[in-house]
């Protein structure tokens, strides 16, 4: 049974509308989206701006509540939960935000950031907490003489490191991480999601990596889905996806990404957004590997 | 003025011992440290560097677009020849568009929402002076060399009713508008998709060979470098640290900092 399994999973919302404004348009932004997150896990979810993945990523834990489908975490529908239940299932399913800016709150210390998660869960006593919120410190690699210190007297990296030690402050099952790199520096980049990957060793962590970086993806995900415009047009196996594409609109991503070599060929493909079939399924083309062509 | 044999022994730009400080009550941060970099006519020279390593304060110094409490305080720019730090801010208005021209990383910011885009091309035409009847040419031809189709309907838009590759379009056809011969280009792409910007990419590449543009790319981009750059310079808390034709600094980097953000790209560390 796989840790997550979304199925048929559907999100729109209007645009426009109002009283002299012209007719509202829906726009479909998570259109009929299933793919199952086996344990253990990077799954990467990857597509370009207004494909649907943040909304995605949302919608599982329902901090956007879909229109339809089933977000199956252990084999149970959470769409089903009522709230109190719903609160419960998310300490097993968190997420890390893409801005470390904006998701810490400026006036909490580092500390309380990490301790909220279980004062809401009523876990543990308050000595237990701060045992635990040392513990976490540790974990992501920040110094605990840094405890009481705020936000912004954090790095960028720092603070993503607090966002993480936040989201894992309740052993959750499942990390959903949007874009959890991209707001920061290349370097940088490369000390977060090595912990993350190490993360995923030491704490047998699944992830649902939510990104726009095909590079990165193409490094750190064992399984892909490319997403457009809302709908999943590829999935499989991250190595038989990159190496042989099936969708055109994956082969015009794959061919948009700068190579690091100035002499390797170019051959850049197009796809062009009137060319897309919404309503093309998705079908095997090889073992374990999905296209909608 | 100057003779066609000039070009091959002045470079286009040449900073020399350029030094960036911001006063603070009671202390000075240095942002550039004696920096030295040299353009030729039509090369492209990538800066690179995370941030706060000084290479968009380079170059807003050499367009002397600092604010205080920012400032020069050593150095030279010259710009075939002339040294823009002694120029009047009057003379400074003629090279800033007419002989540089900076591209901006965020579109939306940089244009005026209130105005449409032709008419914000037809001015940076008509500031560095040009007819009427040509400015309105050369908006359409502009358009058109930055590939929008329809030129003279989109001219009507306003920057909101375009995307974002488009307003980077109508950005970079400002840039060209008075024929500079050096463009900088300050994460031109950074905020776009990867699909916009392979074509902003290669359109730009096939503006420089067309206009003969000389371009400073402030990146902080490997992917782009190796697309774009004939020579990278390389950027650490203020300090130049490498400096060699591209191929050599992404296939034997000699300087440890170079190596390290080379290593840092997805994909190259450990395959």
């Amino acid at each position: 049974m796989a840790l997550l399994d979304v199925r048929h999973l559907v999100k729109h919302f209007r645009r426009g509308g109002g009283l002299f404004a012209p007719p509202p348009t829906i726009v479909r932004a998570v259109d009929d989206v299933s793919f199952a997150v086996e344990e253990g896990d990077m799954f990467g979810l990857v597509g370009e701006s207004g494909s649907g993945k943040s909304t995605t990523g949302r919608c599982i834990l329902r901090l956007i509540e879909p229109d339809a489908g089933e977000v199956l975490f252990r084999g149970e529908d959470v769409r089903t939960y009522p709230g109190s239940r719903m609160r419960l299932a998310r300490r097993h399913m968190q997420i890390v935000f893409q801005d470390p800016y904006s998701s810490l709150n400026p006036r909490m210390r580092a500390r309380d950031i990490v301790e909220e998660p279980l004062i809401i869960h009523k876990l543990g006593t308050a000595a237990e907490r701060r045992a635990r919120v040392k513990e976490l410190f540790a974990v992501v690699g920040l110094d605990t003489a840094h405890l009481e210190r705020y936000p912004s007297e954090f790095s960028g990296g720092q603070r993503q490191r607090i966002g993480i030690a936040r989201a894992l402050a309740l052993n959750p099952a499942l990390l959903i991480a949007d874009e959890p790199v991209s707001a920061l520096d290349v370097s940088v980049q490369a000390q977060v999601i090595e912990l993350l990957l190490e993360l995923r060793e030491r704490l047998r962590l699944t992830y649902l990596f939510i990104a726009h970086d095909l590079r990165l993806v193409e490094h750190v995900c064992n399984r892909v889905a490319v997403m457009y415009l809302g709908k999943v047009v590829e999935m499989g196996e991250t190595r038989a996806l990159f190496r042989n594409p099936a969708h055109p609109y994956t082969r015009a991503l794959l061919s948009a990404v700068p190579r690091l070599d100035p002499d390797a060929p170019r051959t850049r493909v197009d796809f062009e957004a009137s060319s897309f079939q919404r309503e093309t399924p998705l079908r095997e083309v090889s073992t374990g590997h999905w296209a909608a062509v | 003025m100057s003779p066609a044999h000039e070009d091959t022994v002045t470079p286009l730009l040449d900073v020399q011992h350029l030094t960036v400080v911001f006063d603070r009550p009671g202390s000075t941060i240095t942002a550039v440290n004696d920096l030295n970099l040299t353009i030729s006519a039509g090369e492209t020279l990538g800066l690179v560097g995370e941030s706060g390593s000084g290479k968009s304060v380079t170059a807003l110094a050499v367009l002397r677009l600092l604010q205080p409490p920012g400032r020069v305080a050593a150095g030279r720019v010259l710009l075939e020849g002339r040294d823009l730090l002694r120029l009047s801010e009057r003379e400074m208005r003629s090279v800033r568009g007419g002989r540089i021209s900076l591209i901006f990383q965020e579109p939306m910011t940089a244009l005026n929402p209130t105005m449409r885009v032709g008419d914000q091309i037809r001015e940076a035409i008509l500031v560095h002076g040009g007819g009427r009847e040509e400015a309105s040419r050369r908006v359409i031809e502009l358009l058109d060399a930055v590939r929008i189709a329809d030129a003279s309907q989109r001219a009507r838009d306003y920057p909101h009713q375009l995307s974002g590759g488009m307003r980077q379009r109508v950005m970079i056809a400002i840039a060209l508008a008075c024929r500079p011969p050096l463009v900088i280009a300050d994460e031109p792409t950074t905020a776009l998709d990867v699909t916009i910007q392979a074509q902003i990419l290669e359109m730009l590449g096939e503006l420089k060979e067309r206009f003969n543009l000389a371009l400073l790319l402030i990146t902080h981009d490997f992917g782009v470098i190796a697309e774009m750059a004939d020579r990278v310079a390389v950027m650490l808390a203020g300090r130049l640290v490498e400096q060699a034709p591209v191929r050599q600094i992404l296939r034997s980097p000699s300087h440890d900092y170079t190596r390290r953000l080379l290593g840092a790209v997805p994909g190259t560390g450990r395959r």
